[in-house]
């Protein structure tokens, strides 16, 4: 039976024929390579098969682009122990979170002059993010029991060396750093009291571990659980002594395909990709047995029963899900009817009806309910995890719709929701009060759309919804929500410019800069922070660098909104033109039309395809934001 | 185990280790393949612990330079 965690459980097994199918991508449609390596590295390989997938993309970079629509991704790494086994491995598993990594690693031994020297590869680099992987070895926490002086003086040289590493980077430019907790070994002097004891290798590195997340706490900087990960396997798995001595390895072998795939769901969701929607079976996923044949009495979701319990924790791991900001869906294969009435009627089920955003109880195939579930929230396939405990529903999803996840579960229902958190799909470097809030506005907007199918009229549709809009700077409050907002918002996003926390700093604290951000108001309760814009001088005139809106809002007419808003300020700085820019990617296609839309004309394309449209802001317009509702201008 | 069982199970080996599908002749030594260097080779001492589930010392993993001397250390442990 293969570990959840090393073997990647969650993942389909590796096909048999790994070799004729690293082949065939490598011999086949070269327009094609970059699917067929991230379906290929969708699959739970082991740490030479990564490598093979990385060769692959190593080749295709060498003879010109990263295979798309692999993303490119530079990732600098800073790490004590030598880099060679770990880089295979984390750009093969890349491609399974749609990049095409490229590493630039510090030589061995280098790692603290990689940092500093302002010539090193990594730091002329222009790296996307850099990992500083430190390990116990490199930080001389020697265990010290009893002598507490020593213990203080080995624990703040240990946290130097970090913010050595840390500063010089910052100082050099780099972006967003990714650091590791540090692992500790299991050999331990004291048994128990290690803990107890001052100075004694436990302590220590449990003291190192809370002050480094202290330090990271505040800042841009991203952690990297290794200590936590290393926990979950078991110490005595992660470090492989005699691997250690023999190539200067700090994680053993069989473990690098889980550290990968761990890192990488930080690089993921350092760039907006984790996935945001679970959609959910109900029969013997849900609940025990099946609704249509057991009856309401038949199915077991009752504590006393340790089946039925079983699936109240999965009931409770959805409520937890929802309530950190995943949106939950059901797609069923019963009569609407005959689902609904567990939730009406069953004395001891958790859920409710409205923790769902869409409830689809019907007998179409599934692919078709997920797609329909994500055009009613205006969200993309690849936002998507998709829990069944039938295989041939997962196998039929999986091949229609390859951009969604689909967890392979265990047998036992009581081991299901450890799968799930395990596959990691929901992984986050911040959380704000937005996200504990987002089910809710999907599930209000899930509403919104079923009174607009009831009403017809899109223009009475809109008027009963009683929005107001209200516009401001970016200011510290909004930073981190807009840089949410930038790095996730793919469909109306103009130019699909990504920018980190700091970079948005920066263009808050630069007065030549304009920035706009909006919430909207109405019956159904705040949406929180939907618009977001950002105007940088290009001579006398302003170009419109970002421009983006939460899905949430879309057809709501916001866009003339935030055009009167921008106008006004235009006026009042005296700038005569805007220069709208339409960056088109596979994604944005849906305001390819928005600036002649809103009466801009065109300039012409620059050779990357970029569209350019200007606006003369002493031109009259007329563009009421919403119908007879007022418009409240707070910046 | 005889060498030649164990010459064609190395075959898929080295394919898995260094992606290459390689002619395996007892004179098939440490840098002739492009991914056999040193790290390479740790790697392939790995593939090796894990195929024919024996154990390697550091010394069986330096002095193992050639498909020859692979043969002889996996033989020696094998059953």
């Amino acid at each position: 039976m293969p570990n959840l965690y090393t073997d990647l459980a969650w993942l389909p097994r590796a096909p048999a024929d790994f070799s004729e199918r690293l082949k065939a991508c490598r011999n086949g449609d070269a327009a094609e390579l970059g699917i067929a390596l991230r379906q290929l590295a969708g699959h739970a390989l082991d740490a030479g098969q990564l490598g093979r997938v990385a060769n692959a993309i190593k080749a295709a970079c060498v003879r010109g682009t990263p295979p798309a629509p692999l993303a490119p991704f530079r990732l600098g790494l800073i790490a004590s122990a030598t880099t060679s086994f770990m880089a295979p491995a984390i750009i093969g598993t890349g491609a399974r979170h749609g990049f095409a990594i490229e590493v630039i690693a510090a030589d061995y031994g280098q790692h603290i002059q990689a940092a500093i020297d302002p010539t090193s590869p990594i730091n002329r680099g222009a790296c996307d993010a850099v990992l500083v992987a430190i390990d116990h070895h490199a930080l001389n926490l020697a265990s010290t029991p009893g002598d507490p002086a020593a213990a203080d003086a080995a624990l703040d040289a240990a946290l130097r060396q970090v913010d050595l590493i840390r500063d010089g980077l910052k100082r050099n430019g780099s972006p967003t750093l990714i650091v590791q907790t540090v692992a500790r070994p299991p050999e331990l002097l004291l048994g128990s009291f290690d803990y107890l004891a001052h100075g004694a290798m436990r302590q220590q590195i449990d003291r190192f571990n809370r002050e480094l997340a202290a330090r990271l706490t505040d800042s841009t900087d991203r952690l990297l659980d290794v200590a936590g990960l290393a926990e979950t396997v078991g110490l005595g798995a992660w470090h492989d002594p005699a691997l250690w001595h023999l190539a200067k390895a700090s994680v053993a072998q069989p473990m690098l395909p889980l550290y990968a795939e761990w890192l990488c769901r930080v690089v993921a969701a350092i760039q907006g990709k984790s996935r945001k929607l679970l959609v959910t079976d109900l029969d013997n996923t849900v609940w025990g047995g099946i609704i249509g044949d057991d009856g309401l009495n038949g199915i077991r979701t009752a504590q006393g029963d340790p089946t039925g319990e079983a699936f109240l924790a999965y009931q409770r791991m959805l409520l937890d899900l929802r309530a950190r900001g995943v949106v939950l869906a059901v797609s069923s294969k019963n009569d609407d009817a005959t689902a609904r009435k567990v939730f009406h009627k069953h004395p001891d089920i958790l859920l409710r009806e409205d923790h769902f955003a869409v409830f689809q109880a019907n007998w179409n195939d599934k692919a078709s309910n997920i797609r329909a579930i994500c055009e009613t929230l205006s969200l993309g396939l690849d936002a998507v995890v998709f829990v069944d405990d039938n295989p041939v529903e997962r196998g039929q999803v999986r091949a229609a719709l390859p951009q969604v996840a689909v967890p392979e579960l265990p047998a036992d229902p009581a081991l299901v929701p450890r799968t799930v958190l395990a596959a990691g799909y929901f992984e986050t470097v911040s959380l704000s009060a937005e996200d504990r809030q987002r089910a809710d506005y999907y599930s209000a907007n899930a509403r919104r759309v079923a009174l607009e199918e009831t009403s017809g009229n899109i223009d009475d549709y809109l008027d009963s919804l009683n929005m107001v809009a209200t516009f401001a700077a970016f200011d510290d409050q909004s930073r981190l929500r807009v840089t949410q907002l930038i790095n996730k918002t793919n469909q109306f996003n103009l130019t699909t410019r990504r920018y980190t926390e700091e970079e948005v700093a920066a263009v808050i604290a630069d007065p030549t800069c304009l920035t706009l951000q909006g919430r909207v108001t109405d019956i159904f309760g705040d949406n929180g922070i939907i618009t977001a814009l950002i105007c940088r001088p290009a001579g006398a005139d302003w170009e419109i660098d970002t421009w983006l809106m939460s899905c949430r809002v879309l057809g709501r007419r916001v866009e003339s909104a935030v055009l009167a808003q921008l106008i006004e300020k235009a006026r009042t700085r005296g700038i005569a033109r805007l220069i709208g820019l339409y960056r088109p990617t596979e994604r944005n296609g849906i305001v390819r039309d928005l600036y002649p839309g809103l009466g801009f004309t065109a300039l012409g394309s620059d050779a990357d395809g970029t569209e350019r449209w200007a606006f003369d802001t002493a031109f009259p317009h007329a563009f009421s934001p919403f119908r007879g509702e007022s418009l409240v201008d707070a910046g | 185990m005889l060498a030649s069982e164990i010459e064609a199970r190395l075959h898929d080996l080295f394919e898995e280790v260094f992606d290459e599908d390689a002619v395996i002749t007892p004179d098939l030594a440490i840098g002739d393949l492009e991914g056999w260097d040193s790290i390479g080779h740790i790697n392939l001492a790995l593939a090796i612990e894990r195929a024919f589930e024996i154990k390697l010392s550091p010394d069986e993993i330096s002095g193992m330079h050639d498909v020859a001397a692979i043969t002889s250390v996996i033989a020696g442990k094998a059953v």
